[in-house]
């Protein structure tokens, strides 16, 4: 394990932005941190990257407890480096920034040059070399970033949405050198996104927040909902007037009507409809998307509001759905998480 | 208009024939305030710096009363200095009063809050992702100081060109802890204000000419760097 | 409106009221001094009395000599009240003045550190006294502002026969060349302290330095006697006719400036030198010591 995380907590003032029990990070993997604009995700990155301390909780860097005291951290900065969304470049030619790091590592001028050139060609920036950094577009500025990360050889890369601020091209070219640096120098990467997509390609784990804390995978299945009592007297979850769902007695938390609710996407069945009547949390619905994802197969199915869900191949293949075809959820209560 | 146009002719003969007399004050202005700019660098710039870098207890009143001090009337400062090192203050023996010593004195005094002021506001301007960069690639606080310092440069070098201005113009520490020795603590201020006395225009209104032309010099310079703070 | 208000405006209307009053005696009359005579307080006892006599209220403006002079040669004042007659003389040659009115004398003294370095203590004669300045090397504080007592001591220094230096300076005048001179001895900025200041920033300025300095009497008894931490200085040489330092009142030449009102310069100056103006001339005392004696011819 590269990190180990537990019992993360991280405020600013009263506001509670991560709330995190346990994480791990394995090493020499790719990571994508995906969650909405404010989830946390830069700050847990912040964190992870020795750059912010923890209000509360322990980290574990390469097994050993980090302690967030300034002149700790500095060694083990030496070995995690972090690339920012919007990264700045110093007021001086390209060379000096990639030089920047290596001379405080003591680095002999030659090994130096070197370096610099190997990590320039990696991103392709290598004639820009003599350029005043400030005059670059932000592609090749975010390129040039990576460039000074990586010619510090660290351990660990994190990247704050590496793809978020720069064009198509550039954005397939930083995909390129993330796979490269990980599979050719055994690095391992961190990176947030809040592209899906991009993740399930070029990661082989994902991390997802929501609210500064971890969902189990995706974050679309969070919904407002209220709470209210059945005619039998059992307490049910009613989300957007539309979905009513009977929840056990011990998953109400306290007094609250109104609520967030994620509905885990592993653990709702699905079947085709038949003449029985829907019985508790059944309901029908329309299939919008079927995508293959992770060696899983990721549906989306309208019913009233969009619900998403994740299947096993070997199920998905004994019951073929079409897109368009009303077929049946199943939601039981342990797949219903409050929040 | 004969009175401005008399004294205007003069004045522009003196300061194109390089008049003897106008050089040695102007030279004497320069050397003084010079020196006290030098001295105010060497100290405002560290101490701004170290406020600005650092987190402490009062940093934000600190900061409002070197900013109280911009204001400071120079006369303040010459009361001020003037009773310590009168004859009859604790560093009398050192018979500093009224030589040069004591104007660059009192000159850095006045201006040590300029450059810490601007010093401060300067680095403040600085994006703090320079700060996180530095650190991320490795730097230690000192070197992260040091990259924050680099991007500050121009802002920096405004401040003591702003200070200079100031020294330059001032009068009232001139006056008082100079004295106005002919040849010796006549600075261009001081010797304007007694050719007035006099009631001859001519080397006044030269001095002045000489004091406007660097005032406009200065500022050219200040905003030069100003521009390029901004452009960054 | 508040109340406030209300006596904001009467406070306002009476203010106006009191300068169109002002304006409407037409009683008014400007005047170009030194600031020796106005520090010693003479015009504080002498213009109320001219007032309440002639009903003429003189505004002072108080500079060095060359600036006081300079406001009557530019007809900034209608009457001018100096002690430097070479220039007056010449001031009225220019035709800028009608007439010079002799109104009283004081006297410089040479003031010096008791420790009296240059040893010329009990001397009354003035050439010696400055002769031992520079063979001593003792430290001098000259006023060097182009004052009525700077104008004194440079004459001072001519005729002790000491080479002095004259600075020359060309300026142009109505169209014309001009010189100006300065002299002093040798020695400038090292034993001689030339600080073009006024005079009682030079007497200060040579009990710091511990320095000797040329001073008119009346600047000396108020730095002497009237402050709470007196002045060091002591005497050093007093009673040479050479030393007198006699003041006159020119009012401003109608023809060079028709602007100027002549008809109350006049009338002041002649109550300057009546039996009246003459005798609180007279009896005039600062600290108890008599300043001003009177000049005019009876």
């Amino acid at each position: 394990m590269i990190y180990t995380v537990s019992d993360l907590i991280k405020k600013y003032g009263p506001r509670t932005v991560l709330d995190i029990p346990y994480l791990e990070v394995e090493k020499e993997q790719i990571y994508a941190l995906l969650g909405a604009n404010g989830a946390g995700k830069t700050t847990l990155l912040n964190i992870l990257g020795l750059l912010e301390a923890p209000t509360a909780g322990r980290i574990h860097y390469c097994s050993r407890p980090v302690n967030y005291a300034e002149s700790a951290l500095q060694s083990l900065r030496k070995e995690v480096v972090l690339v920012d969304q919007h990264p700045i470049l110093f007021t001086t030619t390209v060379f000096k920034n990639l030089e920047f790091g290596l001379k405080i590592r003591k680095i002999n001028k030659k090994e130096r040059y070197r370096i610099i050139d190997e990590s320039l060609d990696l991103v392709g920036m290598r004639e820009f070399s003599s350029a005043p950094a400030q005059y670059l577009s932000g592609g090749e500025t975010q390129r040039v970033a990576i460039a000074r990360a990586l010619a510090l050889s660290p351990k660990v890369f994190l990247c704050d949405e590496p793809t978020s601020s720069v064009d198509v091209e550039n954005q397939n070219i930083i995909i390129t050198i993330l796979r490269r640096i990980n599979e050719a120098k055994k690095i391992s990467v961190l990176f947030t996104t809040h592209d899906r997509s991009q993740a399930a390609r070029l990661a082989h784990h994902t991390i997802v927040l929501n609210q500064g804390r971890l969902v189990p995978t995706l974050y679309e299945n969070i919904f407002r909902g209220v709470l209210q009592t059945d005619p039998s007297g059992q307490p049910q979850c009613v989300i957007q007037d539309k979905m009513h769902l009977s929840i056990g007695e011990d998953q109400v938390i306290d007094k609250r009507k109104a609520v967030s609710v994620f509905i885990d996407p592993e653990k709702i069945a699905v079947r085709k409809p038949s003449e029985d009547p829907a019985v508790a949390n059944e309901l029908q619905g329309r299939v919008v998307q079927i995508i293959e994802e992770n060696g899983k197969v990721r549906m989306v199915v309208d019913a009233g509001v969009w619900v998403a869900l994740l299947i096993s191949k070997k199920r998905y293949q004994k019951i073929v759905f079409m897109v368009g075809e009303t077929i049946v959820l199943s939601i039981p209560p342990e797949a219903i998480h409050l929040m | 208009m004969n009175l401005l146009i008399d004294s205007f002719i003069s004045a522009i003969r003196l300061v194109v024939s390089m008049d003897a007399e106008l050089d040695a004050i102007v030279g004497v202005s320069l050397k003084v305030s010079c020196t006290s700019t030098v001295l105010a660098g060497l100290i405002g710039v560290p101490l701004g710096f170290t406020i600005a870098f650092s987190e402490f207890v009062g940093k934000r009143m600190t900061i409002t009363v070197l900013n109280t001090l911009l204001a400071l009337p120079t006369v303040v400062i010459g009361l001020f200095v003037y009773a310590f090192i009168s004859r009859r203050g604790i560093f009398g023996p050192f018979d500093l009063l009224y030589t040069q010593r004591a104007i660059i004195i009192g000159q850095a005094i006045l201006i040590i809050p300029v450059v810490a002021a601007f010093t401060i506001a300067a680095i403040s301007r600085i994006d703090e992702r320079y700060r996180k960069t530095a650190m991320t690639l490795g730097a230690n606080r000192l070197q992260t100081a040091w990259i924050v310092f680099r991007e500050a440069r121009f802002g920096i070098v405004a401040a003591i060109v702003a200070a200079f201005g100031r020294v330059i113009s001032e009068i009232g520490i001139s006056m008082m802890l100079g004295g106005n020795i002919k040849g010796f603590t006549r600075t261009m201020t001081t010797a304007m204000a007694l050719e007035y006395d006099k009631g001859s225009f001519i080397l006044a209104v030269a001095l002045g000419i000489v004091l406007l032309g660097l005032s406009f010099g200065m500022n050219l310079l200040f905003h030069f760097f100003q521009g390029r703070v901004h452009s960054q | 409106m508040s109340r406030i208000g209300k006596v904001a405006v009467g406070v306002l209307l009476v203010f106006c009221l009191g300068t169109f009053d002002a304006w409407a005696r037409y009683k008014i009359i400007k005047m170009s001094t030194t600031t020796s005579t106005q520090a010693s307080g003479l015009l504080d006892v002498l213009l109320p009395e001219l007032e309440k006599d002639t009903g003429i209220t003189v505004k002072v403006i108080a500079k060095g000599t060359g600036a006081a002079i300079r406001d009557g040669m530019d007809g900034n004042v209608d009457v001018m009240l100096v002690h430097a007659r070479e220039r007056e003389m010449k001031f009225i040659k220019q035709g800028y003045g009608t007439n010079r009115y002799a109104v009283m004398h004081n006297d410089f003294i040479i003031v010096g550190p008791p420790a009296d370095p240059a040893g010329i203590k009990g001397n009354s004669d003035v050439i010696a006294a400055f002769k031992k300045f520079a063979s001593n090397r003792a430290r001098f504080v000259s006023r060097g502002d182009d004052s009525g007592t700077h104008t004194k001591e440079q004459s001072i220094w001519k005729k002790t026969g000491l080479t002095v230096k004259t600075n020359t300076t060309m300026i142009e005048k109505k169209g014309k060349k001009r010189e100006i001179t300065f002299i002093h001895p040798h020695g400038l900025g090292n034993w001689y302290l030339s600080i073009g200041q006024g005079m009682g920033k030079t007497l200060t300025f040579a009990d710091e330095k511990l320095a000797y300095t040329l001073v008119d009497r009346g600047t000396y008894i108020k730095y002497k006697f009237g402050r709470e931490v007196p002045v060091d200085l002591e005497i050093m040489c007093q009673g040479d006719p050479f030393l007198a330092n006699p003041y006159g009142v020119i009012p401003i030449n109608p023809q060079k400036h028709p602007h100027v009102q002549y008809e109350l310069a006049k009338e002041f100056a002649e109550w300057l030198v009546s039996e009246r103006g003459q005798t609180i001339i007279a009896n005039y005392r600062l600290l108890g010591k008599q300043l001003f004696y009177p000049d005019a011819q009876k």
